[in-house]
């Protein structure tokens, strides 16, 4: 057989390229999208930049503060220096006062004067620190004598101690108050070196000063003290080392105890430093122990420095306590850090986040991608089925139509034949059978007939070409010339265009579609005809008119079916393919075709052909 | 038809199917001619037959052929080449019978030398008319060559 001559053209799905383009849009965005949800090195930057800034508010707040407590200390050691040394200078001035009070008496001050003027000064309210204030008068051996009886006017019992081997006595003349300092009392300081060189420099000097450190004859508890001296000159001051020498009288003095001073100097609960302060190698004070409460064995400052008091050298070592990291810890930078720390912590949270919802939308849209794509895959596979299909059915019908045709000669021929040589021998049952045989083999023909040309029409736009419906329009007239004549039909043609397009279609188009407008008329009526065309913008549009019976509504759709027949072979003779074979023309150049009717009052067929597949060349056609 | 030779024509008709072969023979047999019609069902016996082989060594050659184009084993338009590709069957002229009217079927028989293309009409009359055509024009008005002479 010859189906495979059939033409088949694969038929494309409209939309379907454009949903590949926009796929490859989409791709596109989809890539950028996945790549935003990866964490970038832009926000590894952001993060680093961020760890960098707090590291660095952390690092300058840390110096800031460092510094402010450093500077705190600093402070707070040579505050002590400072206290003490003005602690120093009012016992100074005492002493300077008592020089002062002993001046005022002409013959030298008694025991009497010199209580009162002790009382005066309050020493245990206004000198906390010092033991009392006394006057030591500079003995010779040859005014010994005259100064015991002197002292035993009012002290019979006033005695020098201990015997020494100098020449000359330093003796404590008075000492109040004297209860607390009784064993001071008669003391020769010349017996000892620190006290006597000290005094010796006073004396020298004309200035106050104070010993090496020693420990009182009264402090029962022999911790570290000292004497201050303040020297005095018969008749007022000299300035030089020999008149000093030779007008010397005595000096007024008070003996520390160190402790005592320390305590009422610089109260330990108002200062967070540790101190230790020496005098040579001996400690005069020293809180650097585990005794002391606020000790703190690694301090976070230490402070050293040498001090000169009134003749002497003090060191003081000075280190921070446990109370001044209380005071002075700052949690600043460590607050800044953390917060900082936080921030960035809840920053790569955020980024981490952010990137992971980002993933989820991107699997999501995956999901959906995947889905869409298997239902467009689907949707091809589908439509390739049902292109296959219709293809399939076409070449079946084909092939059906076209092995028909072979039998249904045979039944046709042979039944004719039968007919023509022996119809005198039949009886006449046998005649109105054969008579049926050979009707039904004629309208099976007329079937396989249309069924092939229905099947024959596939849209093959290589046989395009110019065609002139004008022409067309003769040719049909001619065709139909025998109806026409017959029914007596009036047609009227309108000025046609020229279109592109298989010509042989074309004239089967109008031809079927005039001879239906010939054929079903009332018997009796004379057909009307009017072939006409509209012009659009993009589109002909073909009308061909009759004053037949019309199409009830119902059936307008129905008609343009295969062999959708509204009417009997004994009304109207056809096989219903018609204008099928006029709707897949028209469809096949991607047109359309329908039908305006109202019952008993004719119809209008109209086709639109797009000029896309069209040339206009109506003028030329003119 | 006083222009129809009053011998006997020799006509070879390839056919496989035995009713096409009966409507031929008695659309033939209303001709005024009296008509030798010698039946191959296939290309090869029509061959054999072509060139007085075997069984048919005696008998005349046809002076015209029917092939049906749908024929088993050598298809007609096989036959009609060999035929035509032979310098002494050339001659002899060849109608091509077919129930398709492919466009395609009757250009590739026309470009193989056919002489002539007849579709199988579903119709009696029409095949005795197309019988006495065939009897009017190559057995009457044309003059045919002597094969094998």
């Amino acid at each position: 057989m010859d189906a495979q001559n059939v033409p088949i053209k694969a038929r494309k799905v409209p939309g379907m390229n454009d949903a590949l383009i926009d796929m490859d849009a989409l791709l596109q965005e989809k890539k950028s999208i996945e790549r935003a949800a990866k964490l970038h090195w832009l926000h590894w930057v952001v993060i680093g930049l961020s760890l960098l800034l707090t590291f660095g508010a952390w690092y300058f707040t840390k110096q800031q503060v460092d510094e402010k407590v450093s500077n705190r200390f600093a402070r707070e050691a040579d505050q002590v220096a400072e206290l003490i040394y003005e602690r120093m200078q009012k016992y100074e001035d005492a002493l300077w006062g008592g020089v002062a009070a002993i001046h005022s008496q002409s013959f030298g001050i008694d025991y009497e004067e010199w209580k009162r003027f002790s009382d005066t000064l309050q020493i245990e309210k206004k000198y906390p620190g010092i033991n009392g204030i006394g006057v030591i008068h500079y003995v010779t051996p040859e005014s010994m004598k005259s100064y015991l009886e002197l002292q035993h006017l009012d002290r019979p019992d006033y005695k020098i101690h201990p015997p020494h081997e100098k020449n000359e006595y330093w003796p404590i003349t008075y000492i109040e108050p004297v209860e607390t300092n009784a064993a001071a009392v008669g003391l020769d300081i010349a017996h000892e070196t620190n006290r006597h060189t000290a005094a010796v420099n006073a004396r020298d000097s004309g200035e106050a000063q104070i010993t090496g450190p020693i420990f009182l004859v009264q402090d029962a508890q022999k911790t570290p003290g000292f004497l201050f001296y303040a020297p005095f000159y018969r008749g007022g001051t000299y300035s030089t080392e020999v008149e000093r020498q030779k007008n010397f009288v005595g000096m007024v003095y008070a003996p520390f105890v160190f402790k005592k001073l320390m305590a009422g100097t610089l109260e330990k609960e108002k200062r967070h430093v540790g101190i230790q302060i020496t005098d040579g190698d001996t400690d005069l004070y020293n809180e650097h122990t585990e005794n002391e409460k606020d000790f703190d064995p690694n301090p976070l400052f230490k402070k050293q420095f040498d001090v000169s008091f009134y003749g002497r050298m003090w060191n003081f070592d000075i280190w921070s306590a446990k109370s001044f990291r209380k005071e002075a810890g700052n949690n600043k930078p460590m607050t800044i850090l953390l917060g900082g720390l936080m921030i960035d912590a809840m920053l790569l949270a955020i980024f981490i986040l952010l990137s992971r919802s980002n993933r989820r939308a991107i699997n999501f849209a995956n999901h959906m991608t995947e889905g869409y794509q298997s239902k467009e895959k689907e949707l091809e596979d589908i439509v390739e089925k049902l292109s296959d299909s219709n293809e399939e059915l076409e070449r079946f019908a084909y092939i059906a139509a076209h092995d028909l045709q072979e039998p249904l000669r045979m039944v046709t021929s042979f039944s004719q034949l039968l007919k023509e040589k022996y119809e005198s021998t039949l009886d006449d049952k046998a005649k109105e059978y054969l008579g049926f045989c050979v009707d039904g083999a004629a309208r099976m023909k007329a079937l396989v007939d249309d069924l092939l040309e229905y099947s024959r029409i596939t849209n093959d736009v290589d046989t395009s070409q110019d065609v002139d419906c004008s022409a067309i329009m003769d040719v049909v007239l001619d065709n139909l010339s025998e109806r026409i004549q017959e029914t007596k039909s009036e047609i009227s043609v309108g000025t046609l265009p020229v279109i592109s397009g298989n010509p042989v279609r074309f004239t089967r188009l109008i031809q079927n579609l005039v001879c239906n407008a010939i054929k079903y008329q009332n018997p009796g009526n004379v057909p009307k005809i009017h072939v006409d065309v509209t012009e659009k913008q993009d589109e002909w549009i073909f009308s061909v008119k009759d004053n037949g019976i019309g199409i009830k509504e119902e059936y307008q759709q129905q008609i343009f079916s295969p062999f959708k027949r509204l009417h009997t072979n004994q009304e109207y003779i056809g096989t219903g393919i018609g204008l099928a074979v006029c709707k897949k023309i028209v469809e096949m150049k991607g047109g359309r075709l329908w039908v305006e009717s109202n019952a008993g009052e004719g119809s209008i067929f109209y086709f639109l052909l797009p000029k896309a597949d069209i040339k206009n060349k109506i003028g030329e056609a003119a | 038809m006083s222009a129809v030779d009053q011998r006997s024509m020799r006509i070879l008709l390839v056919d496989d199917n035995p009713g096409d072969v009966l409507l031929t023979k008695e659309a033939f047999g209303s001709c005024e001619t009296e008509i030798d019609m010698i039946v191959a069902d296939n290309g090869e016996q029509a061959l054999k037959i072509l060139r007085q082989e075997g069984e048919y060594a005696d008998q005349p050659t046809p002076d015209l052929a029917l092939f049906d184009v749908n024929i088993p084993k050598i298809s007609g338009i096989e036959l009609l080449k060999i035929v035509k590709e032979d310098n002494v069957l050339k001659c002899m002229p060849v109608i091509m019978l077919s129930s398709a009217k492919s466009d395609q079927d009757v250009a590739n028989c026309y470009r193989a030398y056919a002489n002539a293309y007849i579709v199988k009409p579903g119709d009696m009359a029409k095949l005795v008319s197309i019988a006495r055509s065939i009897e009017d024009f190559w057995l009457g008005a044309v003059k045919l060559p002597k094969l094998a002479q």
